[in-house]
């Protein structure tokens, strides 16, 4: 038994920190993990954006972007527990980007035709490509499978009409989910396709339409794409025709353990220490003082360092050649609920505080670099977005214990 | 990072399970949930036989010399068994010894546990039943090459059965820091002056009263520093703590484990009760429980074996596996309807005992505040 990292893993770690603290500052835009929320205009969204991928240009001149490719696609083959400990540090210290080429990279590796690996591989590497994803529709949330966006052969294309949603479909291409035969059992007759969103002016291709939608606070979060006989190249299928439910499965021994949510919690924990702390100097009541509020921080610290280990354990279960499923499951469904517990709560103990969006200016300082209540609201959909909170439940009782259906 | 067992530690812990099976099955446990003295002496003589009480006594008086946590994975199999008797204290007593112990003490007492010859426990509580320095009140004054002691220890397990004891006392007045004068003495409980009563308890294990009226203990039983005991008392509590989560984590295991096997086999509504999703879910929260519960631990139990800072990983582990303990053995129950309420299923002897658990070197909230003593709140 040994809980502590490799030396190697450990001075990833020592290294990644430094170099955060010297090159990132967060000019007030919440670019962390996949809830980037944005409390502002349109035109300050696309430049946070613009800060995060200049940030990732650093992270691929360091030669970290793609630490964790395979060698033969210029990647670094670095272990498990390397990249568990570079996620771990990314995330404390509030990195906008950490690894390069998302869930896109690993399965056009295994599925992709040769020219979709010389065009976007290399460009995934340099950060110099994003993909917009489509796969949910508003008839199939967590039932994926049972997607109806139908792509007809005709020629060399298909002719696509259909809808999706909980995207940002803002991106030149996107890589998208399509029903290509309806009488097969529904996860035979998918299709996976990459795809060009807009031409090369950056207009949206003939039949596409795209519209926004707004979460609760009024804050742009993700859109709705409409496609009207939209045609698409048949080259573009990854993998093959009907196998597309299975290619977009693939993972590659990327490590996936959610290390970054705990990191994350420790540091919003810390934050809101030391927030408390600079409050208490101002004459308010010292809050930390009080016994109910030390034994909730202290409750949350316990909690979040009980997520830390079962997130290790994932990564250790994948450093030893095993495929975690069930501890993945717990991983995301208990990463989830402390995130929205420590958030609201936190939030409550900072009074009307723990109400304030992030744009009331520089007057107004609150923990996280002033997102802490903003991203307490933003919360409420981890336990619904990658699968809900009860899809992993059940994963967790029927593959993990066998019980049955 | 390696979270896994060695070869070594497999082969002790299903050894252990074998061993348990057989020697203690659930109708042993039954039965010395009766007997007076909790355990028989021919089990405790198997015991030692199996090396289990030398388990960590290094070589030379005549243990095997294994680390804390092999410890730990043996304690798991101890609570997943629910094994009665005086294990658990005796194991943490030896502990102390090693820790603390000068080479005579070690000479003398090491070897006489290793063979089953002396059964020890552990004597901190008091009336009022705290576990900071200001709880330890119990009066030993100097007098010659002795203390004399006076007044008396509470929920001390199997004092009635025990050869020794590890007491705190106060050997000098509290001042402003509680901390100091303490002194931790090693008593041989069958000294004039000891008096020792059974108390009637839900998980019926053998905690007692321990009172001292004029006890004369030598000078040379000084566990560690006179008067400068409380470092050396912190330490045992937390290696206390986290052996007691290993403990729990077997039992809880054990309880899942009972559950899962139920619930899939229970039919209503012409179904496996397990089909249903409101026990699946209830199913996958015990497992989470369970899971975190084991991994939280030994990162602090290995924390304690490597010397490393302990403070805040053993308290988060006994704050996280006391309060979890309690939501899967509930759980447990609601998931076997009313069999599991009686007397006649084995799931009480594990709720029964979790809850005496949950409080057993201190409860959520008390490890709760060194966590953010820990945090520097
Ligand atoms: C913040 C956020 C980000 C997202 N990002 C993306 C993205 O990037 N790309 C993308 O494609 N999609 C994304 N989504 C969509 C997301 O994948 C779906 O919302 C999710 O799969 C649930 O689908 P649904 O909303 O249609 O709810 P439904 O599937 O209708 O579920 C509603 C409720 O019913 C429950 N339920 C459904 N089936 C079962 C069952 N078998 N057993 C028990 N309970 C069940 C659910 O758990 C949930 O509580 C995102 C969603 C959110 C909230
Ligand atoms: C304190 C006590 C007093 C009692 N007093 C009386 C009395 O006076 N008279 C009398 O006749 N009986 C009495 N009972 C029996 C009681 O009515 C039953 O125990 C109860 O109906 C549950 O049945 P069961 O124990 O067989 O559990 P099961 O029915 O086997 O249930 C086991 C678990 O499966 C769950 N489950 C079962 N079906 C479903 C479903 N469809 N969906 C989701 N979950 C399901 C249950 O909720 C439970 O968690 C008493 C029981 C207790 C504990």
């Amino acid at each position: 038994m040994d809980f502590q990292l490799t030396a190697e893993a450990q001075s990833i770690r020592d290294e990644a920190r430094d170099f955060v603290r010297k090159e990132w500052k967060n000019p007030g835009h919440d670019l962390t993990g996949g809830l980037a929320a944005w409390h502002g205009d349109e035109d300050n969204r696309h430049a946070g954006g613009e800060i995060a991928k200049e940030f990732a240009k650093k992270l691929v001149d360091k030669g970290w972007y793609t630490m964790h490719w395979p060698k033969e696609f210029g990647g670094g083959d670095a272990s498990i527990e390397k990249q568990l400990a570079y996620r771990e540090v990314m995330s404390y210290e509030d990195a906008p980007a950490s690894l390069g080429g998302g869930l896109v990279a690993p399965v056009l590796m295994v599925h992709g035709a040769d020219w979709m690996k010389k065009e976007f591989l290399p460009k995934l590497a340099t950060a110099d490509i994003e993909f917009s994803q489509g796969f949910s529709e508003p008839d199939a949330g967590s039932d994926l499978a049972g997607l109806k966006t139908r792509a007809v052969r005709d020629g060399d294309d298909y002719i696509i009409n259909g809808q999706k949603i909980w995207g940002t479909y803002r991106n030149d291409w996107i890589h998208i989910l399509v029903r290509t035969d309806t009488d097969a059992p529904k996860h035979r007759g998918i299709t996976y396709l990459i795809a060009r969103l807009k031409d090369e002016n950056g207009d949206y291709m003939p039949g596409i339409t795209v519209r926004g939608i707004n979460d609760g606070t009024g804050n742009h979060r993700w859109d709705e794409l409409f496609m009207e006989n939209w045609r698409v190249p048949a080259q573009s299928i990854i993998g093959e025709e009907n196998r597309g439910w299975y290619a977009a499965m693939t993972t590659l021994s990327f490590e996936r353990s959610n290390i970054g949510r705990p990191a994350q919690l420790l540091r919003t924990l810390e934050d809101t220490i030391d927030w408390f702390e600079a409050n208490s100097k101002k004459g308010t009541e010292d809050t930390l003082a009080r016994a109910e509020i030390r034994n909730r921080l202290a409750s949350w610290r316990v909690e979040v360092e009980m997520l830390r280990m079962l997130c290790y354990r994932v990564g250790w279960m994948q450093s030893q050649g095993l495929v975690p499923q069930r501890e993945s499951s717990m991983v995301k469904a208990t990463g989830d609920e402390l995130f929205q517990r420590i958030y609201r709560g936190i939030s409550q103990i900072m009074g009307g505080y723990g109400n304030l969006l992030p744009t009331n200016g520089p007057k107004y300082k609150l923990p996280v670099n002033d997102f802490l209540p903003a991203r307490g609201w933003q919360s409420i959909g981890t336990s619904i977005g990658g699968g809900t909170r009860e899809i992993q439940k059940n994963i967790i009782a029927q593959r993990g214990l066998g019980l049955p259906r | 990072m390696d979270l896994g067992l060695t070869e070594d530690q497999e082969m002790l812990r299903s050894m252990a399970r074998e061993f348990i099976e057989q020697e203690a099955p659930r109708t042993y446990v039954r039965d010395m949930e009766e007997d007076d003295r909790g355990i028989t002496t021919d089990l405790w003589q198997k015991i030692a036989q199996v090396g289990w009480l030398g388990l960590i006594v290094p070589e030379e008086h005549g243990g095997t010399g294994q680390s804390l946590v092999d410890l730990g994975i043996l304690m798991e199999e101890v609570g997943h068994g629910v094994l009665p008797g005086p294990f658990f204290n005796t194991a943490l007593v030896t502990v102390g010894i090693l820790d603390s112990g000068t080479d005579a003490q070690k000479a003398e007492y090491l070897p006489k546990i290793a063979n089953g010859d002396i059964i020890a426990s552990q004597a901190i509580m008091e009336p009022y039943s705290r576990l900071d320095a200001g709880g330890i009140n119990l009066d030993a004054k100097k007098q010659g090459e002795n203390y004399v002691l006076n007044g008396s220890k509470l929920f001390v397990e199997n004092a009635h059965v025990s050869d020794l004891l590890l007491v705190p006392v106060r050997t000098r007045k509290a001042g402003k820091n509680a901390e100091n004068g303490i002194t931790l003495l090693l008593v041989d409980a069958n000294s004039d002056g000891i008096k020792v009563d059974k108390l009637k308890t839900i998980a019926t294990d053998n905690q007692c009263e321990v009172t001292f009226k004029n006890v004369k203990v030598s000078a040379a039983n000084v566990l560690g520093e006179a008067n400068n005991g409380w470092d050396t008392l912190k330490l045992l509590l937390q290696k206390g703590a986290s052996l007691r989560c290993c403990q729990m984590v077997g039992a809880l295991q054990e309880v899942l484990d009972m559950t899962v096997e139920y619930v899939k086999n229970r039919v209503q509504f012409g179904r496996p009760i397990g089909s249903f999703q409101a026990i699946q879910h209830y199913c996958a929260n015990m497992a989470t429980d369970v899971d975190g519960s084991r991994f939280i631990t030994y990162q602090g139990l290995w924390r304690l074996g490597e010397e490393l800072p302990s403070d805040l990983e053993v308290s988060a582990a006994k704050a996280w596996v006391s309060d979890s303990a309690q939501r899967v053995a509930a759980t447990a129950h609601q998931c076997h309807g009313a069999i599991g309420f009686t007397q006649e299923h084995d799931l009480q002897l594990f709720t029964r005992r979790l809850k005496a658990w949950e409080v057993s070197f201190g409860d959520g909230d008390y490890h709760r505040e060194r966590v953010a003593q820990a945090m520097d709140i």
